[in-house]
């Protein structure tokens, strides 16, 4: 059973549980216990698991570790240490891990000082980067604490000596799980603690989490589950949200009135003085080219104060070299200010910081927090944060996430379920470890959080890629990885590279390859496949804060010159931030609220004073979004949620747009959106155009598109159905497909021996598409990359959720016809991005196209 | 219509017809294979596709002859499996149905002479057939000077043209005709079905016969299945096709 920690043990009864040398190292150091430490300490020790929810660096290494020390503490005592592990753990960066070494080397070291004799409890870490020397050490004398990341994990589970080691862990801790648990990674991750747990027979599990909600479900990842039920699970829920001082800042007066260029210089000017006022600033914007902007943009204005050694970027396209130069400044007090996009979010040492900054909002409330707790790291101290807001939709949603964070509403967590390509890779590995009874397998696969509900057709389908069976059978041999008799119920491993193959090619991450941009020869950075394909010539983007003309493609490499100007092309829509849902319906209900003020006649000063005290702000953003509102609501309807609005107006050339505004965040509107332009497409049968953001979307087309109707005819029943139609003549498809192939080793980064240079590697995503939809449509890749775009780039789950409020009546759907966009339709137009529906066949299309060239050219 | 003449030479699908020889080019047999060598575990699917297009191209002509203007096979230095079975299936294929098989050597066959001897045929540089030169393209023959031929028939390049209206591009493949040093050219597209071709409007070219100057001038022939598409010149493809995103670049991006 999941149950909350209501306990609070006294420092007394902590120091009872403790061994008398680490008691006294501890009372040597500390007053007293930390309020986790309090909560989950005792119950560590008695061997339950437990998951703990608190602020970084709130002690949060011995609020884990505290009584595992003690506990190898007594067996060294006794002599009772063997050379094996003990305790694992694992977290999602090298650089944590890393810390966490350093910190422990002072208890362990201290420790063994106070016993005057040899205790010999060692710790290392194993990642990636680690040598083969140590590798080898480390077999001899193995750590009885190892550090390390889900992936070395799993290919520890597949060293058949190394995993002896193993046998016998006792703990493990899983750290920063939120931020696994949302992603392919901590997917993995979960069946590699089955796996674990398969070889051991069961250990005590510590999650170290960031406040997320609902709590309870990530102690289900943690723990997993035992034939249907989960796990038991002890919550130790620490609430910070008390030490915060957390504020929404606007540059200008009226950020309505303003024009862009003064709300950047005046942007740039608020930076400033902010960070002249504190020691140590840390900036996050949502992109990396944001990033880059800022730290350009800063030094170019106040040159005399921002320099390279006082000013640093850290986001993930930068060298590790960079990023470590960054850390390592931050640590020893050197650098004024640095600015990231979502590289700092997590727990490694970055020293004392007293400021966070969001440039532009972060989107949901738990970024949010997650950022700005980054700041004030010491006991006790609050966390202080500004979100400096550069537009009206900004400053709407900060505020919102402002209201949200000070009354303790966070949003729900999405952790994906049922993905048949991790499971291919981790159905390989078990397959390497020893021979299944297939019966068997599942029940393990099952116990995994995301797996819980796998359906065995799903599992057959895996196992049926897996044995290479999508292949001639006198072909097999080069494609299968396992062997399934089905007969016989049983699987295992097939060829002798197994081993090598597996700890070569595991992980979730996809390779960033994409296409390599080129200026003068020199390789200026990577843009995706899709968006290569969006370029033509003339087009000029922005990459890497830099402005940039495309030249000419060949094959995956991109040839640029250097360009000014505005770019015509917006960068990478795919790498901005959805907004999250549930701070998306907030915003809604508060746009209903608003809209009744309005309504009830009151006047402009009340409006106001009731922003003030609803949203927390001052009296120029109260003001900003009176004006905001005020303008939606004389020229058209407020949307909220009561009223889904629909606004139909046309276009320079009689170019007919449909704007929904549907304020539900970017991931439900590419599932609402996607769906209802294949209605449309299929009734009137032409393409459609999508653009998406998070505050709606328009679908627009040369022909009639009928909107609400083709609304009312998407139901909660049909638009899973709808959805998956629409994908598939979609470009989404194809590059998730690529991912997907990737992670369940149909394409492998390294093979026979060699690396796979990116350039070699990359067949286009469409073309492996194309080829395997003609083979089979039910293919396990194909219908795990499906569903990865629906339920985790998409959210099909929500967009229901929305049809459902429709369908009740509680939503109703208005229609407007306006001759220049509403206010709130105009960010929305400016701001989206563009897909199309294909309906029009290939060659329909190719026909009336040409009919048109020639008609065009005159020939 | 199924049928299109450049300069005396007609277009059948992604064949050219010259007097009584059928040119083909670029088959790439055993990219899947090579492709597997470097860990990516598609299946083997082209052969049967060529064959089958190769059928019906055959059906619709009364060519006697057939040519192969060039890498018929994918690999560089070595010979794979599947390109051993599939190329002499593939010879086998040609045997039955052709009078006369001509080789013509590419980039990718240095080992093509090999299996020319397995099959008793005879690779050549380049082939004359009238008043038309078929050479592979990649690089320009040191007696220049010498050649007598009007026409040049290459492929190398596998050219397509991407075809776009707003969101939406579509890439067929495509000929392309022109000039060079005063002479014709005929660029044909490749004989295969895993990869697209380079989009003309905005890739860069390989072959030494393409360059700035003739460019611009090419015409563009289209094939989908048959059907043949003129497109009108690059140049005014590129015009026609240029049209300014919809996009606001005050809009900053954080």
């Amino acid at each position: 059973m999941i149950t909350r920690q209501e306990k609070k043990y006294s420092d007394n009864e902590i120091y009872n549980i403790l061994h008398p040398w680490a008691r006294e190292w501890f009372q040597g150091k500390f007053e007293t216990f930390s309020e986790a430490q309090r909560q989950s300490i005792v119950d560590i020790h008695q061997g339950r698991n437990v998951l703990v929810s608190s602020p970084t660096g709130s002690g949060k290494t011995l609020t884990a570790f505290l009584s595992i020390i003690s506990e190898l503490t007594r067996l060294a005592e006794q002599e009772l240490l063997e050379d094996r592990v003990y305790c694992l753990y694992i977290s999602p960066l090298k650089a944590l891990d890393n810390d966490i070494e350093k910190n422990l080397e002072e208890p362990l070291s201290e420790i063994e000082n106070i016993s005057g004799r040899k205790l010999d409890i060692r710790k290392a870490v194993r990642t990636g980067d680690t040598s083969q020397y140590e590798r080898s050490k480390m077999l001899r004398t193995p750590p009885h604490i190892l550090i390390t990341t889900p992936e070395s994990l799993s290919i520890l589970l597949c060293a058949p000596k190394f995993r002896e080691k193993l046998s016998k862990v006792r703990y493990v801790i899983v750290d920063e799980i939120h931020s696994l648990a949302e992603n392919k990674r901590g997917v993995h991750l979960s069946l590699s603690l089955e796996r674990l747990e398969h070889l051991t027979g069961g250990f005590v599990r510590i999650g170290l989490s960031a406040t997320v909600h609902p709590l309870e479900r990530m102690a289900e990842f943690l723990v997993g589950y035992y034939y249907g039920q989960p796990r038991d699970c002890l919550i130790v829920d620490v609430n910070y949200l008390k030490q915060l001082d957390m504020e929404v800042i606007c540059p200008v007066k009226d950020i309505i009135a303003t024009s862009p260029d003064e709300t950047n210089q005046a942007m740039y000017k608020m930076l400033h003085e902010l960070i002249q006022e504190h020691k140590t600033t840390l900036i996050f914007t949502n992109t990396r080219s944001g990033t880059e902007s800022v730290v350009f943009n800063l030094k170019k204005r106040y040159p005399d104060r921002y320099h390279d050694q006082n000013i640093m970027a850290h986001h993930s396209s930068l060298s590790r070299e960079l990023r470590l130069e960054a850390e390592n400044k931050l640590k020893e007090g050197e650098l004024k200010v640095v600015v990231s996009s979502t590289s700092l979010e997590l727990g490694i040492d970055i020293g004392y910081i007293d400021l966070v900054i969001l440039v532009s909002s972060p989107k949901s409330v738990s970024r949010a927090l997650q950022r700005i707790g980054r700041s004030g790291h010491q006991l006790h101290e609050k966390s202080k944060g500004r979100m400096m807001v550069v537009d009206r939709d900004d400053l709407v949603e900060c505020a919102l996430i402002l209201k949200n964070a000070l009354e303790g509403k966070i949003d729900e967590i999405h952790i994906p379920e049922n993905c048949l390509d991790v499971l291919s890779q981790q159905i390989y590995g078990m397959a390497i470890d020893q021979r299944w009874d297939l019966d068997d397998a599942l029940e393990l696969i099952r116990r995994s959080y995301p797996y819980r509900n796998l359906k065995k057709e799903d599992y057959h389908s895996v196992l049926s890629y897996l044995a290479g069976e999508y292949t001639r059978l006198e072909e097999r041999y080069v494609y299968a990885k396992i062997w399934v008799d089905w007969d016989e119920n049983r699987m295992g491993r097939r060829g002798k590279l197994a081993r090598m193959l597996y700890s070569t090619n595991i992980g979730t991450i996809p390779d960033r390859s994409a296409a390599v941009v080129k200026c003068g020869g020199e390789v200026v950075g990577r843009i995706e496949e899709d968006f290569m394909e969006k370029l033509r010539k003339g087009d000029s983007f922005v990459l890497g804060g830099r402005i940039y003309r495309f030249n000419y493609a060949r094959g995956m490499s991109v040839n640029v010159s250097p360009a000014s100007g505005p770019p015509t092309i917006p960068s990478w829509f795919s790498e901005q931030l959805p907004l999250s849902f549930d701070l998306a319906m907030e915003i809604q209900k508060f746009r209903g609220i608003l809209e009744w003020e309005f309504k009830k006649g009151r006047t402009k000063k009340e409006i106001i004073d009731f922003i003030h005290d609803y949203l927390y702000l001052d009296y120029n953003a109260a003001h900003s979004i009176y004006q905001y509102f005020r303008e939606q609501y004389l020229y058209a309807i407020v949307p909220n949620l009561r009223t889904l609005l629909v606004e139909y107006y046309t276009g320079f050339g009689g170019r007919k747009f449909v704007v929904f505004h549907t304020l539900f965040g970017r991931r439900v509107n590419d599932a609402l959106s996607r769906a209802l332009a294949y209605v449309i497409a299929r009734r009137y049968r032409h393409d459609v155009m999508i653009s998406i953001s998070d505050n709606g979307f328009y679908l627009s087309s040369e022909g009639k598109i009928g909107g609400l109707e083709a609304f009312q005819e998407l139901t909660t029943e049909n638009l899973e159905e709808y959805l998956q139609e629409a994908i598939d003549r979609t470009e989404t498809l194809a590059g998730r497909f690529r991912h997907c192939a990737g992670r369940s080793l149909m394409i492998l980064r390294r093979y026979k021996g060699q690396e796979k240079s990116v350039g070699r590697q990359q067949v286009r995503g469409k073309i492996l598409l194309k080829f395997v939809k003609e083979l089979d449509s039910n293919f396990s890749i194909l219908k795990e990359a499906r569903r990865e775009v629906m339920e985790d780039f998409m959210d099909v789950k929500n967009a229901k959720k929305v049809l459902k409020l429709i369908e009740n009546g509680k939503m109703e759907i208005k229609r407007i016809d306006t001759r220049i966009p509403s206010p709130f339709a105009f960010n929305l137009v400016s701001q989206g991005y563009l897909d199309v529906l294909k309906y029009e066949e290939r060659i329909e299309f190719i026909r009336r196209m040409h009919q048109a060239i020639i008609k065009e050219i005159g020939e | 219509m199924d049928c299109y003449n450049i300069y005396g030479a007609n277009i059948l699908d992604l064949a050219l017809e010259v007097e009584d020889h059928l040119i083909i080019t670029d088959l790439h047999l055993g990219y899947e294979e090579a492709l597997n060598y470097q860990g990516i575990m598609i299946p083997k699917f082209q052969y049967s596709k060529i064959i089958k297009r190769m059928e019906e191209i055959h059906s619709r002509s009364d060519c006697s002859s057939i040519i192969i203007n060039g890498d018929l096979k994918h690999e560089f230095g070595k010979i794979n499996r599947q390109e051993w079975r599939e190329t002499l299936q593939f010879i086998d294929y040609l045997k039955e149905n052709f009078e006369k098989i001509i080789l013509i050597k590419g980039n990718h066959d240095p080992l093509t002479p090999i299996i020319a001897k397995k099959t008793g045929l005879d690779v050549y540089p380049s082939y004359s057939v009238g008043n038309y030169l078929v050479m592979h393209g990649d690089k320009i023959p040191s007696d220049w000077d010498k050649i007598q031929e009007e026409t040049l028939i290459i492929g190398h390049e596998h050219p397509s043209v991407g075809i776009r209206s707003g969101e939406r591009m579509e890439k067929i493949k495509c000929f392309l005709a022109g000039e060079f040093r005063s002479k014709n050219i005929i660029v044909m597209p490749s004989f295969n079905f895993i990869t697209e071709g380079s989009d003309v409007l905005n890739e860069k070219l390989l072959s030494p016969f393409v360059n700035k100057t003739n460019w611009d001038d090419m015409r563009v022939y289209g094939v989908e299945n048959f059907e043949i598409f003129y497109f009108g010149k690059i140049s005014h493809l590129l015009k026609v096709q240029k049209e300014p995103y919809p996009y606001d670049s005050h809009f900053i991006d954080f």
